[in-house]
Order: structure tokens, then sequence, then C-alpha cells
């Protein structure tokens, strides 16, 4: 008797455990209920809403929720408490490899593989950007691509016709167009000496690591792109430009000098053209190509490119369905993101769709269709996708400023980041391949 | 003869349900009871994540991955790792330069409010005011107060037709601006002072008045030693302060804007800045963990340092030696 009691009791218990499971699983009729978790707020995670709507009015058999605000930070803090939501996308590329090397994501191969993704439809700098040594870790959502913008009534005043093409054209023009006030200091900057992401590497083809994930920090031609930045400033007195730059701290300030018309050049990314257009309407701007090296068309149209990575995170708790909503999302969400002016608005970068890229008429102005041609082109290169990413161009960014302020030579700087890096990266390499890839 | 019978009673009951428990273990035992909340906490939420985290300082440790024991390499590495020498180096300067300028700061604003002057509150108020503005904003507003082009310094000095300096832009300036901000929001160290030299025995002050002693030589040997407990005491608040700086010099040194290096040239690289980009965005616990375990040593020297010098400058009224 006694043990028929226990055996009805682990019976009811059981039943009870397992109905919501079962029902969480959406075979009785209710959707699977599983997190999509963001960074971003406000207007552009509005229009990752919108189109998850979309999604889960055609899947009815899952239901994704949105989760907005979360940070890289956040995500594995979630995860490391065994909570982590399904699927994510990244507020930068250069944690991809990172999280790969962790195990804080799950390699895509076995879901390309299944679904047959053409992965050939994604431009190539963005799909190596979310990859490890090969291996793609996340797929390509919005990407943002640089270039430099110039102001057309300030080339006109100065009597510039067109703006430049080669670096000597360049430094000619900033001449030209940067204005000494009755103090000594400047009150006009022909060019904001400045690139995004170290993207003064790849002004001589350098790059800052290899394919297999070698730090390059001091190949010659990083370093020649280096000391080209560096003599910039030299040239225009670097306590000058400093004083001159430092009423912004970047593009996305409340306050910029490119907006306001005191500068006459300045690289940026597409997601810069709102901010002028906010802060001042009337400045009659047009978006160029990075210069490049006098005698080396071969480096023309470069620059960098970084984006908003899509991936699946350890312990998912679906993560078939992740895939199937990141992939939606990477290939017709970005399709219906771009072609909705409303979702556009809000998203505003470039895709990672080749399809898209090549359609300026899809695009919302001209400029923003140089942006998305541009960011196909085989000389944009986002930073090297090698664990420590992060950290490498946070030591690279603090190095360069030591030698745009003279405290060290070039070679210095980028010796003492090859000397932290280089180990440390390589032995992490050696790590990833013995662990996740043999 | 009830009443004895009933206790009897009641006495070997007790003992049959608690066998030898003396009423001191019981008292022992319930005072562990009531503890036992703090005791849970300390355990779990204080000594297992100190015990974990020097035991993944030996480890290669990614919080989401399982961890390889690597030895002594972080440590090895800490100090082969130039970004780290120039956070301590930074961090250093703040112990050395800014928690004895905020000290003598904040002990002259407690001179000046124990003066029986005319609005008297109104300026204690002023004073403590800084510590009421959340760490961030106060950050942003001496964002603008340095800014070179447009801040209120820079904007003062050019009426005199002087050229500021660059403040946070400047890798020499970036570390006083950080030490002039601190002195802004000494009003906290200053309140204790004044509560210190209101205890000061006017006795003791009048007596060295007839005795010849003028204002410094009162200052200097009566009230100084009066209040040289509260002197440690702001002084040690100070180091700490200083060792585990952060907040402010990740958002004045750009720390939340992406990839970039805190403060121009890692100017503001402090070890806790450090440590946090080590670990949330290089994902190395093992790594940060070493870096928390040299940063805590090194907390635990100087604290040492001035607790053992502190015997030949702190009085304790009462207190022989």
């Amino acid at each position: 008797m006694r043990k028929m009691i226990w055996l009805l009791t682990g019976c009811v218990s059981s039943a009870v455990l397992l109905v919501p499971s079962v029902s969480e699983a959406g075979t009785t009729g209710n959707p699977e209920q599983l997190t999509l978790a963001i960074n971003w707020t406000g207007g552009p995670a509005n229009a990752v809403q919108t189109l998850l709507n979309d999604y889960n009015a055609k899947h009815p058999q899952v239901h994704w929720n949105l989760v907005t605000n979360v940070t890289e930070q956040k995500l594995l803090a979630e995860e490391a408490a065994g909570n982590a939501p399904s699927a994510a996308m990244l507020n930068t590329t250069d944690l991809v490899a990172a999280m790969a090397t962790a195990g804080a994501i799950e390699p895509l191969a076995p879901y390309i593989k299944r679904s047959k993704l053409d992965m050939n439809q994604f431009t190539h700098a963005s799909l190596y950007s979310n990859s490890l040594l090969g291996h793609q870790y996340a797929l390509p959502f919005f990407e943002d691509t640089y270039a430099l913008y110039y102001n057309k009534t300030m080339f006109a005043k100065a009597g510039i016709k067109t703006p430049p093409k080669t670096l000597n054209e360049l430094m000619a023009d900033a001449k030209k167009l940067t204005i000494t006030g009755k103090d000594g200091q400047y009150t006009q900057l022909g060019f904001m000496p400045v690139l995004d992401k170290e993207a003064e590497a790849y002004l001589w083809g350098g790059r800052w690591a290899t394919p297999s994930g070698q730090v390059t920090a001091t190949n010659p031609a990083a370093e020649k792109g280096v000391q080209w930045l560096v003599d910039v400033w030299k040239q225009f007195n670097p306590n000058k430009v400093e004083r001159f730059i430092s009423s912004t701290t970047g593009a996305i300030n409340s306050v910029d000098p490119f907006a306001l018309g005191k500068v006459a050049m300045e690289e940026s990314g597409e997601w810069f053209m709102p901010t002028i257009l906010q802060q001042s309407p009337r400045v009659n701007f047009g978006v160029v190509p990075i210069p490049y090296p006098d005698g080396h068309p071969e480096y023309a149209n470069l620059g960098s490119v970084g984006g908003n990575p899509l991936v699946i995170l350890k312990g998912a708790k679906d993560p078939q369905a992740a895939w199937n909503l990141i992939d939606w999302l990477a290939t017709t969400g970005e399709v219906i993101g771009t072609q909705q002016p409303k979702l556009f608005n809000e998203i505003y970068a470039v895709p990672a769709l080749k399809s898209l890229v090549n359609s300026p008429k899809f695009a919302s102005t001209p400029e923003m269709a140089f942006f998305w041609k541009y960011s196909e082109g085989k000389n944009i290169v986002p930073f090297p996708p090698v664990p420590d990413a992060s950290a490498y161009v946070t030591a690279l960014d603090g190095a360069v400023q030591k030698a745009e302020l003279g405290t060290m030579t070039v070679n210095q700087a980028l010796q003492q980041v090859q000397n932290q890096y280089a180990p440390l990266i390589a032995q992490e390499i050696k790590q990833a391949k013995v662990s996740k890839f043999q | 003869m009830t009443v004895k019978l009933e206790s009897t009673t009641v006495s070997n009951q007790s003992e049959r349900v608690l066998p030898r428990v003396t009423l001191k273990q019981k008292r022992f035992l319930w005072g562990l009871l009531f503890v036992a909340p703090w005791i849970v906490g300390l355990l779990g939420l204080l000594l297992y994540p100190l015990a974990m985290s020097l035991y993944y300082s030996f480890t290669n440790y990614n919080i989401v991955g399982s961890y390889q024991f690597v030895g002594i390499s972080n440590y090895q590495e800490l100090f082969l790792d130039p970004v780290f020498r120039q956070s301590m180096y930074n961090t250093l300067y703040l112990v050395v330069v800014m928690v004895p300028t905020s000290l003598v700061v904040s002990l002259a604003y407690a001179l000046l409010m124990n003066q029986p002057l005319f609005g008297q509150r109104v300026f204690r108020t002023i004073l403590y005011l800084p510590q009421m503005v959340p760490t961030v904003a106060g950050a942003l507003l001496w964002l603008w107060i340095f800014n070179p082009e447009f801040g209120l310094i820079n904007t003062i000095l050019g009426w005199f037709h002087i050229v500021g300096p660059l403040w946070l832009s400047s890798m020499s300036w970036s570390k006083p601006s950080i030490v002039l901000m601190e002195i802004w929001g000494t009003g906290g160290a200053a309140i204790i002072f004044l509560a210190g030299l209101r205890g000061v025995s006017q006795s003791l002050v009048e007596a060295a008045q007839i005795d010849g002693a003028n204002i410094w030589h009162r200052f200097r040997h009566v009230t100084l030693p009066a209040i040289s407990p509260l002197i440690l005491f702001n002084a040690i608040m100070g180091i700490l302060g200083a060792m585990q700086y952060f907040t402010q010099a990740f958002v004045m040194g750009g720390g939340s804007t992406g990839s970039n290096s805190v403060g121009i040239g890692n100017s503001l690289e402090f070890a806790m800045v450090y440590l946090y980009q080590v670990a949330f965005q290089s994902l190395r616990m093992g790594y940060a963990s070493a870096i928390a375990w040299v940063l805590f040593l090194v907390i635990l020297i100087l604290i040492g340092i001035v607790l053992v010098t502190s015997s030949r400058w702190v009085h304790y009224e009462g207190w022989r030696r």
C-alpha cells in the first residue's frame, strides 16, 4: 500500500513538473517564449521590436521577447548564472572572437550547413569581423563604415574645387582650410586628425593581425600609417590640435566641430549624418573615400568597418530557434529594415547583404548609397577578429596617442603593444585551436 | 510544594529533549541563530568570493568557460604589463598627491566653518553639497568645467589673457584635474573634522593661551593632537578611496565610449579601471583577480604603514602607551 502511495505521488509530481515544459515547447498550442537581448535602446530598439513582431506573426510556434539595453557584460553575467537569453545582438564586433574563445557563443557552422544559408550574400568584411580563425560565430546585422566627410561651403570659400583623393592633397587642403585666431589657437581646423578603429594602419595596406590571428602591430606598413598620422599632429602642433578637438570627444558628442562648421574634413561613419543634420541642417557636406597614399592607388577606397553581430549564446534555451531568428534577421529582417523608411531612419546603418549595398535605389540619400557601396570594397577592413581584440585596440589607442603627443616614438609605442599582446593572443589562439577546432 | 513539583517535571522534559545542553551552550546556540544571517552573508558573500578570487588568480578563467590552473603566470605577467605598471603609478599618484591635499583642504574648510561667523550654516551646507551630487553627474559637470575651449576655468583665465591648460586633454594635467575635482568634494571629511574641532577641550586651549601660546602654537600643539584620530580616519578612508578610484576616471577619461584608452595616453587608467577592462572587456577574470589581489596587498601595506606610524602622531584622550 505504502509503495502504491509513493508511486502515485511520483506520477503526480512528474506530471505537474512536465506540464510547463510541454507547454513551453509549444506542443500544446502556446508559442515557445524566447528572448532576444540587444544593447540598443530608444528608436533603434523600437525598429528591432517591429522586426520581431513581424517574425513572431510569421512564426506562431515561437514568441520572441525583446530585452533592450543589455551590455555584453550583463549577457555574460546572465550566462554564468545559467539564465542566458537564447539570442543576442552585440554592440561591437571586437568581442566576437573573445566570446567565441571563452565559449560564450555557439559556433554557427552546423546551423549554416543544415540551413544551407548562402554566406556569399554577405559582404566579406562583415563576415570576417564575425569569425574566429575562419569559423563563423556570428551573423552580421547592420554595419558601420567610415569615409571622409568634407564641408563643401568651406572648400568653395578656400577656392578648392574638389575633395582630396590622395594624402598629399589632403594635407595641402588641410593647411589651406586651417585658420589661426589672434591668440594663436586654431579657430578652424582643415582636417580632424583622428581615424576610427585605428584605421591609420590600413593607409599603406597594413593590418593589425594576420588572418591566422598573429599580432602584427609593428609591421612596417601599419607603422608607416601611424607615422603619417603622428606627422599630421606634429605639423599642426599637438597641443593646439588637442585644445581644438577637446571641445568634443567624438562625433556622437552633442557638440561636433564638423557640424558647427569648424572642421572642414573629418573621418566618420554613416551614423554621423543624422547628427550633422540635427545640429546644423544647413551644413553643405559631401562624403568621399578616405584618401590613399600618393602613387598607391591600390590602397584607394580604404577604411574600417564594425557592426552588430547576431549570436546564439551558450546555454540558449532553444539554439535551433535562435538560429532561425538570427538567420531571418540577417537576411529578411535586414531587407525589411532597409526598405521601410520608418525602420531605416531609426537603424540608419549599412546593410551587410551584397544585394542591398549594390542597390542605391533603396538608400535614403546619395550619401547613404555611397556608404553602402563603399562598405563592400576590398580595402575596407574590420579590426582583426582575434581574442582580446577589445583590449588590443584599447592598447593601440593609448599607444598611438602617446606617439601623437610625442611622449614615445611610433616604433616604441607599437613595439610595447606588440610585446604585450602578441604572446597573449597567440596563447589564446593556441588554446582555442586545441579546445574548439581539433 | 506544588510549584516545586511542576518545575521538576518541566526540567525533566527539557532534559529529555535537549540532553546535556547547558544554559551557556543554549545561549551560545541562540546567539548563533541570531547572527546566522550575518554569518551566511560573511561566508557566502565575502569569504567564499574572496577565496575564489584568490583561486581564480592562479587560473585562466573567463566567467562562462572552464578554468585552467596556470600557477603564478598571471602574477608574472602583471609585472611585465606596461598598462598595469602605468595604472599603478596613476593610482599611487592619487594616494601621494590627492589624499594629503584633500586632508589639508578639508581641515582648512573645517577650521573656517568653526569660526563664529555670520551665515556659518549656509557655508556648511554649500561645502557639503558636492557630497549630495551623484558621482556620474559630478563627473559630467567637471567635464564641462575642464573643457579647454569653453570650460568655466579656462573662460575665467581667458578674461585675464591667460591661456589655460588642456586639463583632461593633457597627459600632464589630467591627474591634477582629478585632484582638483576631488578637493571640491571634501565636504564630508570637513564635517568630520568640524565635529572633532567642536570636541577640542576649551580649557586646554585657554591654558595654552595663558601660557603665552600664539594661534599657531595652539593649533599645532593642542588642536591638531586632539583631532589626530580623525586625521587618521580620514587618511585611511582617503587611501582606500584613491586605491579604488574608478567612476569619475572612467566617465571623464572616455572609458564608457568603447575601446578607448582611459584618459589621454592612458593617463587616467587607474588600477580599478584597468581591472574592469581586463575583466569585462577582455573577459580575463583570472588576470583581473590577480590585479585585485595585488591591489589588495598594496592597500594592506599602505594602511599598515599609516597605522604603524600613527602611534607617533595620533593621540587618544585618556589613552596611555
